[in-house]
Formats: C-alpha cells, sequence, structure tokens
C-alpha cells in the first residue's frame, strides 16, 4: 500500500492505537506488533514476497547467533560469507537474472552464435534491494564485532522489516536502529509532532510536486523526438525534481512514520541539489546508500588511500555498483559511470571535501560564485538524470542530441505556469530551510498555535488542491 | 500521548469543519441553480454533435455539447434543462460510438472519471446506475475540490458548447477506433446502459413535448469502416426502429464521406465540414417540416 493511499491512511491508526495503548506495557508485544504490521504491509504487495523476507530474516539471525559463539577466524568468514551470498544471491536473481542472460545472448550472437535460453517471468520483490542491505549491513557489523548479534527473534525480525523503511529506505544501520527495538518505547510528544510535521512535508513532496512534475517529465520523455531542445531541458528538469521529490519525499514521511512510533531514523536527503560539487552532491543524495556503500565497499577496497590507479578503481567500482543496484538497465550503469567521472577529478586533485558544510550557512543570499557552483552541479546532475529516466541507452543518447541542437533556443512547446510556480515555491522553502533537518523542520516552531495550524492547514489545502495525476514511488522500481 | 490525540483531534475538527461547511454552502447553491436557455432548439451528446453542429447556422439553437459525454450524463443534463426551460427541438448525437460498452467505463476509467466527475456532481444519480463500475475515491476527492474550499456561484460545468477548429489531422484512425470500441486490446460489446438511457431521453423529450432529431455526423471513411461489425449492426438496428417511431426523427450521415479537407480527425468535422453539414442539417430540417 502506498503512504499517500486510503488503505495506508486506515492501516497507520489502527497500528498506532494498537501500538501505544494495548499493547505499549510490553516491550515484546510492541516488538510483535511492528512485526505482524510489517507483515501485513508487505503482503498486501504480494504475500508471496513474505516467505522470502521471512527467509532472509531466518538466515540471518541464525548466522549471527552462531557469529557471536564462533571464534575461528576461518570458520567466521564462511558465515559471513554465507549471508553475503544467501542475500545477494536472492537480490540477483530477482533483479538481474533476465538481464545477464539477455546480454549473454546478445554476446554470443555477436560471435555468430545463437543460443537460446529463456528469460523467466521474475516479479521483483517489493523493496528487495533495500531490506538485503539493511540485513547485510547486521551481519558484516556482527563479523566486524563492531555489534552485539541479538538472541530476540522478534526484535531482529521487527529489525528486518520495520513498515515505514521497508520498501524504500532509508536503508538503515543495525547499530542505529536494532537497539532501538531492545528500549521501551514511550511516548514523545515532541517526537511524535515532529514526525507528523515531517510526514507532512513529505506528502506536500510527493503529491504536489512529483507527482505534478512526473505528468510533464514522463510527457517529453515519451514523445521526445517531437519536441524542441528547449522543451527536452524542461522535461530533464521536471524529472530532476521528480525523483528528488518522490524519494526524499517517501524518506520524510518513512522518518516521520517511524517518530510517531518513537523511533529515529537516519537523515536520507540534505538538499543535495543546493551542493556545490558532486562530491558534496554525493554526501547529500541518498546518504544511507551512499553511506553503506562506503563503509562495507569502499573502505574495504582501500577507499581514498593508495595510490592514484586504487582510487580510480574504487571509485569506478562504487559507482558501477550503485548504478546497477538501481536497475539491471545499461543506463543505470552509465548513469553511474557518468557521476563516477564527474567524482574523480575532485578526489584525485584532493578537493572532495571542500564543502562540508551547507551552503552560505547562517546567511540568507549565496554569493555569486556558490550560486554558480551550485549551477553547474545541478548542470551535471539533470544531465545524469536523463540516462536514468530514458528507456534506454539510444533513447537517451538521442534525448541528449536532440536537446542539445540548434532547436535549444526556440520557445519550450510545453510550459506549464503553475507547475513551475509550484516549483519555485519549493525551491525557496527548501532554500530557506536547509539548515534544518527537512525544509519545514524548524518553521513556525516559535509560532502561536493558531498561526502555526494556519501554515499546516495552507499545506494541507494545497496537497488536495494542487494534487498531481497520482504515480506511484519511482523507487519502488529498485 | 493524550495531549498529541486531543490536539490532533481538534485540528482534525477544524479542518473537516471547514470542508463540511464549504460543502454544505456549495450543495445549496447547485442544487438551487438554473441553467438558463433562451434558444428553442438545443443541441446535446458528446464530440460529434459540438464539433459537427454550429448553432448559429441552425439559428435559435445552442449547443451544449461535451467531450466523451455518455447518454446518461446526457440524460441528467437534459432533466435539469427541461425542468428550467422551454424547449421545442432537441437534436442528440446518435453514432455507432454512442451505444458502445467503452462509454459504462467514463466513470471509472483514469483517463475520463476526473472530468466526467467534475462536470456531473450537482447531477449525479449513482444509485440509479446499478451496472456501471465507479470509482468513488476519485468522485469524492473531485467533489472536495470542487465545493470543500469556497462557496462558488458557479458550479454549471455540464453545459457544453459547440468548438471547432480548421486544422486536418487524418493520421491513426485505428488509434481511434481503438478509444472507442476497444479496452486494453479486447473488442468492447454494446452497453445495454447506453441504451436504457437513449430510452430514457426519448421518454422524457415525450414528458415535456420535445420534438427529438437523432443525428450523426459524417465519419471518415478510414474510420468508419474499422468499427466493429456488432455494433454497427446493432446501430442499424436501432435506427431502423426509431425510423418507424413518430415521436423521434432519425438523420444519420455516418458514412456520407466528405472529402478530406472537411474533417478534424478522422471522425470529426472541422470548422468547414461543421459548417456544412450544419447547413445541411438545417435544409432537412425546413423539408421535414413543410
Amino acid at each position: 500500500m502506498l503512504f499517500n493511499s486510503i488503505d495506508f491512511a486506515l492501516f497507520l491508526p489502527v497500528v498506532f492505537i494498537l501500538y501505544w495503548f494495548v499493547v505499549n506495557k510490553n516491550l515484546r508485544l510492541q516488538n510483535l506488533l511492528i512485526v505482524l504490521a510489517s507483515y501485513f504491509f508487505y503482503g498486501w504487495w504480494d504475500w508471496r514476497f513474505l516467505a522470502l523476507i521471512l527467509f532472509s530474516t531466518i538466515v540471518d539471525f541464525t548466522i549471527g547467533k552462531a557469529l557471536k559463539t564462533e571464534e575461528n577466524h576461518k570458520k567466521r568468514k564462511v558465515l559471513l560469507w554465507t549471508s553475503i551470498i544467501v542475500n545477494l544471491g536472492f537480490l540477483g536473481f530477482f533483479k538481474y537474472y533476465n538481464f545477464f542472460i539477455d546480454n549473454f545472448i546478445t554476446a554470443f550472437s555477436f560471435f555468430g552464435s545463437e543460443i537460446k535460453v529463456d528469460s523467466l517471468n521474475i516479479v521483483l520483490p517489493v523493496g528487495i534491494s533495500f531490506y538485503t542491505f539493511q540485513t547485510l549491513s547486521y551481519t558484516i557489523d556482527v563479523y566486524k564485532r563492531k555489534l552485539e548479534p541479538t538472541t530476540d527473534f522478534i526484535a531482529f525480525s521487527a529489525f528486518v522489516s520495520f513498515f515505514p523503511q521497508l520498501v524504500a529506505g532509508p536503508i538503515e544501520r543495525a547499530t542505529n536502529l536494532l537497539p532501538q527495538f531492545y528500549k521501551e518505547r514511550k511516548f514523545d510528544y515532541t517526537l511524535a509532532v515532529a514526525g507528523a510535521r515531517q510526514i507532512l512535508w513529505g506528502l506536500f513532496k510527493k503529491i504536489v510536486i512529483a507527482d505534478n512534475c512526473a505528468e510533464y517529465a514522463n510527457l517529453i520523455f515519451n514523445n521526445s523526438s517531437d519536441y524542441s531542445g528547449s522543451t527536452l531541458v524542461l522535461g530533464a528538469i521536471f524529472f530532476t525534481f521528480q525523483i528528488y521529490c518522490d524519494f526524499s519525499g517517501y524518506s520524510d514521511i518513512a522518518i516521520g512514520i517511524s517518530r510517531l512510533f518513537g523511533f529515529n531514523l537516519m537523515q536520507n536527503f540534505a538538499f543535495p541539489y543546493f551542493s556545490r560539487d558532486m562530491a558534496e552532491f554525493w554526501r547529500r543524495w541518498h546518504m544511507s546508500l551512499s553511506t553503506w556503500f562506503r563503509d562495507y565497499l569502499y573502505i574495504p577496497l582501500g577507499g581514498s588511500r593508495g595510490r592514484a590507479w586504487m582510487k580510480v578503481r574504487n571509485t569506478f567500482i562504487i559507482f558501477l555498483v550503485s548504478g546497477f543496484w538501481h536497475g539491471a538497465n545499461w543506463n543505470f550503469i552509465i548513469w553511474g559511470l557518468l557521476n563516477a567521472l564527474y567524482f574523480l577529478p575532485l578526489l584525485l586533485f584532493n578537493v572532495n571535501r571542500n564543502n562540508i558544510d551547507i551552503i552560505a550557512k547562517n546567511k540568507y543570499l549565496p554569493s555569486f560564485k556558490e550560486i554558480g557552483l551550485m549551477l553547474i552541479t545541478f548542470g551535471l546532475t539533470v544531465f545524469a538524470w536523463i540516462f536514468f529516466r530514458a528507456e534506454n541507452v539510444s533513447h537517451a543518447i538521442h534525448y541528449i542530441t536532440d536537446m542539445l541542437s540548434s532547436s535549444l533556443l526556440n520557445k519550450p512547446k510545453v510550459f506549464p505556469k503553475v507547475t513551475l510556480l509550484l516549483l519555485l515555491v519549493f525551491v525557496l522553502i527548501e532554500w530557506f530551510g536547509r539548515e534544518g533537518q527537512y525544509a519545514i523542520s524548524d518553521l513556525g516552531l516559535k509560532w502561536k498555535r493558531p498561526l502555526r495550524y494556519g501554515m499546516y492547514y495552507a499545506i494541507i489545502i494545497s496537497i488536495i488542491w494542487f494534487a498531481g495525476k497520482e504515480q506511484e514511488f519511482i523507487y519502488f522500481q529498485f | 500521548m493524550k495531549k498529541f490525540l486531543f490536539r490532533g483531534f481538534v485540528f482534525a475538527i477544524i479542518l473537516i469543519g471547514f470542508f463540511s461547511l464549504n460543502f454544505v454552502i456549495n450543495f445549496f447553491i447547485y442544487k438551487n441553480q438554473k441553467v438558463y436557455i433562451k434558444e428553442k432548439l438545443l443541441i446535446a451528446g458528446d464530440s460529434h454533435s459540438k464539433r459537427g453542429i454550429n448553432p448559429k447556422i441552425l439559428g435559435n439553437a445552442v449547443n451544449v455539447s461535451q467531450q466523451g459525454e455518455p447518454y446518461y450524463i446526457t440524460f441528467w443534463k437534459l432533466k435539469k434543462m427541461f425542468k428550467d426551460n422551454k424547449i421545442d427541438t432537441l437534436i442528440l448525437s446518435f453514432a455507432p460510438h454512442n451505444i458502445a460498452e467503452f462509454n459504462d467505463l467514463k466513470l471509472s476509467n483514469e483517463r475520463w472519471s476526473g472530468e466526467m466527475f467534475k462536470r456531473i456532481y450537482p447531477l449525479q444519480e449513482f444509485n440509479e446506475l446499478s451496472d456501471i463500475d465507479i470509482d468513488y475515491v476519485e468522485y469524492y476527492k473531485v467533489l472536495l475540490k470542487e465545493t470543500g474550499f469556497y462557496p462558488k456561484r458557479n458550479h454549471i460545468n455540464y453545459r457544453g458548447e459547440y468548438f471547432n477548429s480548421k486544422k486536418t489531422n487524418l493520421l491513426a484512425p485505428k488509434e481511434s477506433v481503438e478509444k472507442q470500441f476497444y479496452d486494453s486490446g479486447e473488442q468492447l460489446g454494446i452497453s445495454t446502459v447506453s441504451l436504457q438511457y437513449l430510452d430514457s431521453i426519448l421518454f422524457l423529450c415525450k414528458t415535456y413535448k420535445v420534438k427529438l432529431i437523432l443525428v450523426s455526423s459524417p465519419v471518415h471513411s478510414s474510420y468508419f469502416y474499422l468499427i466493429p461489425k456488432p455494433i454497427l449492426d446493432k446501430y442499424k438496428t436501432l435506427k431502423k426502429a426509431f425510423a418507424k417511431r413518430n415521436e423521434v426523427k432519425v438523420i444519420d450521415k455516418t458514412n456520407l464521406f466528405y472529402p478530406d479537407s472537411l474533417y478534424f480527425d478522422v471522425h470529426h468535422l472541422n470548422e468547414l465540414g461543421a459548417t456544412r453539414f450544419s447547413i445541411e442539417l438545417k435544409e432537412e430540417l425546413k423539408n421535414n417540416k413543410n
């Protein structure tokens, strides 16, 4: 069930009431309710997926327990690799089997051989890319002795299947989320209100901005050969905001819901489109995934230490894997490759950590230099997103070629004034709220209640009034 | 927790109260709103009559047709318009696609339902429509948007008007036929609901002593020959049955096949085509009177 659906609007209050009124006195029961609610939530998509998540949970719980008692280094490694193979095996099969088969056939036909291997009609389980990485973080951290393995199966199941972040993240670390299931949760008014505010903002981003931008992004991308270069630029910009608001909106809702239940999840986006370089962008975009790759792949490979060729190799590996994580499609791999090319010069010239603080901190406006850097970074990002959105590589290339033609200077054929105005208002709100966890995290906290309520009502009314045609969350396909 | 629930409740009540108040005010406005028509000849139906019949040429006529309008909506509209005005003659669009099952999908189809609900919320009689799927979620969303925010003076979104252009584009006849007679590749049948409401319109005209003329404007041959045979056959049967009834006149020019330049697309006339058809229609109505 989608967060912005009637089904979820009925599901959430029921779970909330049961959680805080029926099972609140017993920690185990609270965790059990989380498990049952999460399995119900996940099973609503497709009940067949439940077996997979349950199996993954049992395997990693068992391996975690075994790692607790096993001291032999080789045997510990075998246990770790068992977890990795099982989790990545499932992910590989469901997500990448057809991709590899199709490319295998293409490669063979290139050499003049025809082989016949049937691709399978595989249904991709929703959220598999997210929860497999989440459980892997558990076994890896237990192996490294960063985390004490749990003997509480219910708590561990709740950690793996926690419904707010199950299908599209944030990808939580066991070191952050699992301990929260050991502690009794008492209702915290401030946390719950913060959660409700974040849910509201997430819904605004998703329903008003993402869904409205999606309408025009889809129109332009699906008919790209009919439009001028200037329209194609707009299409790419619409997609840029669609994917940001869709994904970060979902994360805001997930984090907000978790707060209603007394949990703190990690921040997943930190205003990435205000970045001054690509290194900063990747520190602010989908932070749960990028830090996962940093900690579990990049650093074990050597990270940015060692010789230049190692830095280059590691950077390419990370970004290509990141691209591949998004989907079994050459588009995503090229998108990853582009980002690697953007990032490498910063790393090699040792300027990848120049911009750590948020842009124009404690100031209202950025400097001209900062504006220039932001625009360049934004432009590079928009360019890369074209590969992400296009049907295939050929479509992306045609899109870019048509975009950069002489018709770039023509008046755009598609120019939705209302959507563009909404985007402008949104960017301004994000700009002035960029020092908080999310744009309105600190807004109105010191105002009198009627004024604060007025702000909430304005957001709710604009959600209803400006609601775009309902679109599925983009990251559900990953 | 109590503080959170109490404040949440108050917050929700204020919002619900705001929407409810606007809804009630707007409900009284649209229930009592009249549609004033000074003309004696009314043209109703879907895009075929909307584009095909120019009321200025017919004289003392008004065209209230709207794109995609199925007969059940036309019936609700006409009930209101006949009640509020004195109409002598009704020209109603009557073509093969008007009796196709696709019309039954217009209150649940993603492409159409939002637009339909926006037009019909002041008139709807959903309780009479038992054989049609209705997307109530979408309906209530539209109702909230149309009536929940502020008191509106005008709720008449169901009064159409003549509209046309001089362009011609005869590409994609197959796609046009598929949109009207097929759903996800499957051929649709006859809509019994459309037939029932066509009968209801007939009865309504009889009750209000309105002369009913069923009219079908010319379509392009590339479209005509792709119309599924069962629907075309049923249409011909109905046409014959209506022709025998004194209270109904049928003017079927579906396969009249004008020159290409008179079409807007494969099943609609353009401005020039509408002018010619309206003149011919006027002549035919005059001859019948005599």
